[in-house]
């Protein structure tokens, strides 16, 4: 069975005599080709279908020749990683906003402060994640993403996390309470202060 | 160590017992550590009680909590540092009873910490242990009134079984308040009726403290008609002859299928009890001690011999004790076995030893078998938090049916034990009472024997065998102790009780013209209201009624009367705490009806007492001519006695070393 292959809308010529490429090296060949254009591959469309989460998926060691189609549609990197920074902030809010329901909630023994908990410790951890990504992501393309390398934040930020984490196994609520709202809240404020531009779109 | 002793002086203002304890404890205290704003925190159980960066900030989130619900009183479990507890009181919050659960942190605080201001507030209350959470419930707040049970996240992680112990005893002696409540608007009537009901039997029976000291060193056992007396009572046999045995008059039936009659029967009811009599030769081998209230019909059984105790909790028992010729007002918590207790100690008896003292329901029973209870079934839903009673009573053609709010004690074995209000009223007064005993040096040992149901804390627990073999030697000359005691007592003094009821008549006299006068103003304020709405002429009248009530105080003092209206005493109280919600009209025409209702009272209780005042005196005078011809003269009123030895405390029902209101009518 052939398979045809599209990016943004262009059938390409792929060859895969033997049938046996995987879509992995598909996909890496087709980045290392769009690199130099400051494009990479954001949606994938198999047999018609989205996958959402593409990048993780399984089909990714699968041969190509499973599959009738693949459809890839690009995105600038300069686009994709303006996105991602509103995507952090949109994180930050959400911690901002949360923190200080949750630090209530655990000085009084609310049932709901675990799950409000869970929520803010979560969004801390996406937002360590995503700023690595980015700072990583956006080095090969000479972006210029934040004022200042937001490194000594995620340093900081990992050590509170850290200190939570500690808080929350010996069931101090009081001491988780202090760290979110003493420590993590002035810190994410300063980090969005002095690392962040006003307009990044 | 200044601070230190300026809290323990605060603390000593309401509560001896705690300061004591503070000022002589060695061990270890909590080490407090700075705040970024300057004030304290600490850590206990590897875990901070208070904000290491704003405490009062922390302190005021939770006063806020707290302010949003309503509640007369709140029961904080922990002080901590003292934030909550300032912040409650700047917030006008200012009738709170804390309980703090480790003496390590309320040592390290009040080094450290002052204060001491806020400790010597009148109804700021700080208690240092289990009991004192149940005597200080009992001893501030109403049972109308609303109590709020808070914690702080810390205090409740680092002390759940603690935690869960506070809960439940202010639970169950808030529920106790509330019983004392019902207990005194349906019975006070009855038990002032059968006070002078009694008039003619008071002076033919000893008082029960003819036996004061009499039985020093002779054990006592109290036998009360728990599920578990089936497991011990045929071993009661052996202590025949060689101690005392007082069984509560539930007790007496089923310990005779054992082969034993009890020396005494103790029985205090309002009513008549014919169905716990055998009316054989058993009887006429018991004695009965009697309260001066209990039924009339009681002091027509046929026993032995019968004695009478007075109680402090009666207007006309305390006035009167000393002169039937009683020093010795009995402390009880409520039910017989409790009164047998004090009663025991005033004898001298040691040890005293309780049997058949469950307080807590058994299999499928409330009380042992072989009593008024033909059959029992008890369900207890455990989800609800209700129990289910459905019995056979002997005297019933139908099956009796009740249902309770269960309430829960610790069990001997340290699991709770399904209990109910009055059993858990009786725990309560037996663990206050042995600790004002040891308070007080009294070394008697209070043991319990029942070999099952609640565990008592100061009792010693142990089998009924342990105790015979320990303490069960010597024989005792019961039947000769008590005739010296008989021949011995203190004859009464007629002539002090003829005066005090004449003078009860005129008190009743005066009471009576001036409630009329009341009633005659509240009527022609009334109209005038109904008229004009609220004017500055309803000012006069009201000043009128108020002159007329202070001298309606004056004459009346603490009359007996007062009693006769505790329901309406209670209900006014009830209409206080909703008067806030009424506009100035309502609250004045509230007031009025309140005035007219408890004025026609008095009025109507003032008519029905004088007759029988009449009576009483008559009969009185009767004695006294019987008693003039059988050679029984009058004595010397000798003073009531001070109780070193035991724990009466003579105002109340209650006992304790926290007191706080009094239970007055």
């Amino acid at each position: 069975m052939m398979t045809d292959i599209y990016l943004d809308g262009k059938k390409l010529d792929v060859e895969d005599a033997e049938g046996t490429s995987t879509v992995k090296e598909l996909v890496d060949a087709l980045e290392k080709e769009l690199l130099e254009l400051r494009l990479c591959i954001m949606d994938m469309r198999v047999n018609g279908e989205r996958l959402s989460e593409w990048r993780n998926d399984p089909i990714l060691h699968k041969p190509i020749s499973e599959y009738s189609d693949f459809r890839f549609t690009t995105v600038q990197v300069e686009v994709l990683a303006h996105g991602g920074v509103e995507t952090l902030r949109e994180y930050i809010r959400f911690i901002q906003d949360n923190i200080p329901a949750c630090s209530t909630d655990l000085r009084m023994g609310r049932k709901s402060a675990e799950g409000l908990f869970a929520s803010v410790f979560e969004g801390l951890i996406e937002v360590l994640k995503t700023m690595d990504a980015l700072t990583k992501g956006v080095g090969r393309y000479d972006i210029d993403l934040f004022k200042q390398t937001p490194a000594v934040y995620c340093k900081s930020l990992m050590e509170r996390l850290e200190e939570l984490n500690s808080a929350r196994s010996s069931n101090d609520m009081v001491l988780m309470a202090d760290i979110l709202e003493y420590e993590l809240a002035p810190l994410i404020t300063e980090m969005e202060e002095k690392v962040f531009r006003r307009h990044t779109a | 160590m200044e601070i230190f002793k300026k809290n323990c002086s605060a603390i000593e203002t309401k509560n001896k017992e705690l300061a004591a304890r503070l000022l002589a404890r060695e061990g270890a205290s909590v080490e407090l550590e700075p705040t970024r704003s300057d004030d304290f925190t600490f850590k206990y159980g590897g875990i901070y009680f208070h904000s290491r960066y704003d405490p009062w900030k922390e302190a005021l989130l939770q006063a806020e909590e707290i302010m949003e619900r309503k509640s007369d009183w709140v029961m904080l479990f922990g002080l901590g540092c003292g934030y909550l507890l300032r912040t409650l009181i700047e917030k006008k919050k200012e009738k709170v009873i804390v309980f703090e659960p480790s003496m390590e942190i309320l040592t390290g605080v009040l080094k450290k910490i002052d204060l001491s201001d806020c400790l010597r507030k009148e109804h700021i209350v700080l208690v240092g242990d289990l009991i004192q959470v149940a005597e200080a419930v009992r001893g501030y707040p109403e049972g109308h009134d609303d109590i709020l049970s808070y914690k702080t996240v810390s205090y409740s992680s680092n002390f759940p079984r603690e935690l869960q112990e506070f809960t439940n005893r202010i639970f169950n002696a808030h529920i106790t308040n509330q019983v004392g409540i019902k207990t005194d608007i349906e019975s006070r009537l009855i038990w002032i009726e059968n006070y002078f009901d009694n008039i003619g039997h008071l002076p033919e029976y000893p008082p029960l403290d003819s036996l004061r000291d009499r039985l020093k060193g002779v054990p006592l056992v109290i036998v009360g008609a728990g599920p578990s007396l089936k497991k011990n009572a045929g071993l009661l046999k052996e202590f025949k002859g060689k101690a005392v045995i007082v069984a509560a008059i539930t007790a007496y039936k089923p310990l005779l299928k054992y082969g034993v009659v009890p020396d005494f029967i103790i029985a205090s009811e309002k009513v008549d009890l014919p169905e716990y009599f055998t009316y054989g030769e058993e009887d006429m081998n018991t004695r009965l001690i009697l309260a001066e209230i209990s039924h009339t019909d009681m002091f027509s059984r046929e026993v032995k011999d019968k004695f009478v105790f007075f109680n402090p909790y009666m207007y006309l028992s305390a006035q009167h004790a000393r002169l039937w010729g009683s020093a010795y007002m009995l402390s009880s918590g409520g039910s017989v076995t409790t009164a047998a207790l004090d009663a025991g100690i005033m004898f001298g008896c040691d040890p005293v030893v309780f049997i058949g003292q469950d307080l807590c329901f058994g299999e499928n029973e409330t009380h042992a078998p072989g009593g008024v209870y033909i059959s029992q079934d008890v369900k207890i839903d455990r989800e609800k938090g209700t129990v289910s009673i459905e019995e056979d009573y002997v005297t019933l053609k139908e099956k009796a049916r009740s249902c309770f709010n269960l309430q829960w004690l610790k069990g001997l074995n340290g699991k709770p034990v399904p209990s109910k209000f009055d059993w858990v009223t009786f725990h309560q007064w037996f663990e206050s009472y042995i600790g004002i005993l040891k308070q007080r040096g009294n070394t008697v040992k209070v043991i319990n024997a029942t070999e099952g149901g609640a565990y008592i804390e100061g009792m010693e627990h142990t089998t009924l065998k342990d105790v015979l073999d320990r303490y069960v030697h010597k024989e005792v000359d019961l039947d000769g102790v008590i005739s010296t005691a008989v021949t011995d007592r203190r004859a009464v003094d007629y002539d002090g009780l003829i005066a005090s009821f004449e003078d009860m008549q005129r008190v009743l006299k005066n009471m009576n013209g001036i409630a009329a006068v009341v009633l005659k103003e509240v009527r022609a304020a009334k109209r005038l209201f109904e008229k004009n709405g609220l004017s500055p002429e309803l000012r006069k009248n009201a000043d009128r009624i108020k002159r007329l009530e202070e001298r309606l105080f004056d004459a009346g003092g603490s009359s007996f009367i007062w009693e006769s209206l505790v329901e309406n005493t209670y209900n006014l109280k009830s209409d206080l705490r909703d008067d806030a919600e009424r506009n100035d009209s309502g609250r004045f025409k509230k007031a009025l009806d309140d005035i007219r209702a408890s004025y026609t009272k008095i009025v109507a209780m003032c008519r029905k007492y004088r007759p029988v005042l009449d009576k009483t005196i008559k009969t009185l005078k009767q004695s006294r001519s019987s008693a003039s011809a059988t050679g029984n003269g009058c004595c010397s009123p000798s003073g009531v006695h001070q109780c070193d030895d035991c724990a009466c405390t003579h105002d109340s029902h209650g006992t304790g070393a926290i007191r706080g209101k009094r239970r007055a009518v």
